[in-house]
């Protein structure tokens, strides 16, 4: 009872356009002051404040600092190119290249937004040149971008491991076999079409196969920054030299330098990044907050027990439960954000998996996956906003949302395959770190 | 009242800049840990919580200018569909709601900062620092937030009954 009165408030906020963290603290207060003394107010507010200090928070304004420098940095811009020239007369290259690109960028650059805005200027402009179809061309950045989640470091990783009580350096790298899983399938997908259908795909024309063997070696530096970036951030991470929240420090440092070597780096630069920080920060813990006190009242309330109680009554046992939360976050996922998902579900499924025997990191990775469905998944996919707000007027959202499909699908096989096969997502971290 | 709301506009863009610089003294806090754990062998015990500190006061005052900027997401699936006139209807209404959550949690907040003045409490760790500076942090930010939600209801307001910005 007290569950419907709540998700229905919530709902009824959320939809009349009220922001997402005020929807959530308005109901928790609605229902606090209804059901409780004000004083257990001052013990929510306790939890906000615990949630301010949380030490893995901080590498999420780090990481998006970091995300935000890189990108007037030019290093994809470099990176492109020197996949691109490399994938010389191979047909479907610029779409490969640009799922590899993105593969690498996702090595550096933790939020999916930076990655389509940045691959959206960088790597659309010259595939619709070459008369690539649009739903390769479109569907390529998007599914692309949305790999970020995946490859270390992902701030979605950071904040379930925060939520779900994980270890960010074991999701990390629970999170690159099946992130490597999806790059097969996608370039897998390109490979197959251009071969099929040679006319969505045309080959590169002659002038730009003839690039000297010098200037393609050349063109190898672009790799070199990047790959120091993604190595040092991660490298200190998986080698205990660092904790995530000290390496995205590093990252911001290497970031810099980056820039600077490119003779990017202007003071005016450093700033907006600081400002664009600010914002996106400012809005996420917002949120954080928000979900501490909703969660906090509905689990004084008894949500929890109520919560448990309605999974465990699912049909078919374990698998039951499982499946039955992955078609509730899809279904989540079609008009919230991921971060409201996880801040939402996951303090009252995680218990729950942990009771069945399942483990919280592969959990994490099959959520990662599910989140990657729902960023591309209409009505409300982000990586078609993002992508939108870089294409302008020239393709409609629709159109974007048909490029995705192939790429979806792809992805749901890939959330089949890891929810199935667990050791798809343990085996390396339980090898490097010898659980 | 355009004078009131281009003020408050100030007001939260100015913190939300000056709390920026956190970005960057954290950036620097992790980079000397770093570099004198690694190279001179002698790690700091003051510095993560530096880095817990400088976020969470960024997180309290950079709110304010995240609503002016209209940063703070929102569910548009039937709300985008509505003209720029009834959103602010719409908002106008809504604003209750926000107004409600921010002044119990000032005044919830309030309460939390109080106790721990009183007390002159400190986090009791090696360094010891004061924790109230922080939890004062959040009641500003609170505070800056209602300015500013209150800024956001006037333009709404305007805007619902003139059919013209403020």
């Amino acid at each position: 009872m007290i569950t419907l009165l709540l998700v229905g408030t919530f709902i009824i906020l959320l939809f009349s356009g009220l922001c997402l963290a005020w929807s959530m603290g308005a109901t928790a207060v609605i229902f606090c002051l209804a059901l409780f003394a004000p004083n257990v107010m001052v013990m929510l507010v306790s939890r906000v404040y615990s949630m301010m200090l949380n030490y893995t928070l901080v590498a999420v304004p780090l990481f998006i600092f970091m995300s935000v420098m890189l990108q007037q940095s030019g290093v994809a811009d470099q990176l492109f190119k020197a996949v691109h020239v490399w994938s010389g007369n191979l047909r479907g290259g610029l779409a490969i290249g640009t799922i590899i690109s993105c593969t690498i960028m996702a090595a550096m650059v933790g939020i999916v937004g930076a990655e389509i805005v940045t691959f959206g200027m960088v790597a659309l402009p010259g595939m619709l040149e070459r008369k690539y179809d649009e739903r390769i061309a479109l569907g390529s950045i998007c599914a692309g971008g949305g790999i970020a989640t995946l490859i270390p470091p992902s701030v979605v990783f950071i904040v379930y491991a925060m939520t779900a009580g994980a270890s960010v350096g074991e999701l990390f790298i629970a999170g690159i076999v099946p992130g490597l899983l999806l790059v097969a399938l996608f370039v897998g997908y390109i490979v197959y079409t251009a071969w099929r259908y040679p006319e969505r795909a045309p080959a590169a024309s002659k002038d730009e196969l003839n690039v000297p063997l010098r200037e393609k070696v050349l063109l190898l530096k672009g790799l070199i920054a990047p790959g120091i970036l993604g190595l040092v951030v991660l490298g200190s991470i998986y080698a205990g030299v660092a904790t995530p929240s000290e390496a995205a420090g590093i990252g911001c440092v290497g970031a810099l330098v980056t820039t600077a070597i490119n003779r990017k780096l202007t003071w005016r630069g450093i700033k907006d990044a600081l400002w664009e920080t600010t914002k996106v920060t400012c809005m996420l813990s917002w949120l954080f907050f928000g979900a501490q006190t909703i969660i906090g009242v509905y689990t004084l309330a008894g949500g929890d027990e109520f919560v448990r109680n309605s999974v465990m009554a699912l049909p078919f046992g374990k698998w039951g439960v499982i499946i039955g939360m992955q078609l509730i976050m899809i279904f989540l996922g079609m008009f919230l954000d991921w971060i409201g998902i996880v801040l939402l579900t996951m303090p009252l499924f995680v218990p729950i998996i942990l009771d069945l025997g399942f483990d919280n990191v592969w959990f994490g990775v099959v959520f990662c996956m599910n989140m990657h469905v729902s960023y591309l998944s209409p009505p409300f996919g982000p990586s078609i906003f993002y992508l939108k707000s870089v294409v302008g007027d020239e393709f409609s959202v629709n159109r974007i949302y048909r490029a995705n499909m192939p790429y979806l699908w792809l992805t749901v096989v890939a959330l089949a395959i890891i929810v199935a096969f667990p050791q798809v997502s343990l085996w390396l971290p339980g090898m490097m770190m010898g659980k | 009242m355009k004078k009131l709301v281009l003020a408050i506009d100030a007001i939260s863009i100015f913190a939300g800049k000056a709390a920026s610089w956190l970005t960057a003294v954290v950036i620097l806090a992790v980079s000397y840990e770093i570099a004198m754990r690694y190279v001179f062998n002698r790690p700091t015990f003051w510095s993560s919580e530096i880095i817990v500190f400088g976020c969470g006061v960024l997180y309290a005052l950079g709110a304010a200018w995240a609503l002016q900027d209209n940063r703070h997401v929102k569910i548009d699936m039937i709300y985008g569909h509505l003209s720029p006139r009834k959103r602010a209807v719409v908002d106008s209404i809504t604003f209750i709601f926000f107004a409600l959550y921010m002044f119990v949690f000032l005044w919830a907040s309030g309460k939390y900062a109080l106790r721990s003045i009183e007390l002159l409490e400190t986090s009791g760790t090696a360094w010891d620092p004061p924790v109230y500076p922080i939890k004062i942090s959040l009641v500003l930010g609170v505070f800056l937030l209602i300015l500013q939600g209150v800024a956001k209801f006037i333009r709404d307001l305007h805007l619902a009954v003139k059919g013209v910005e403020l």
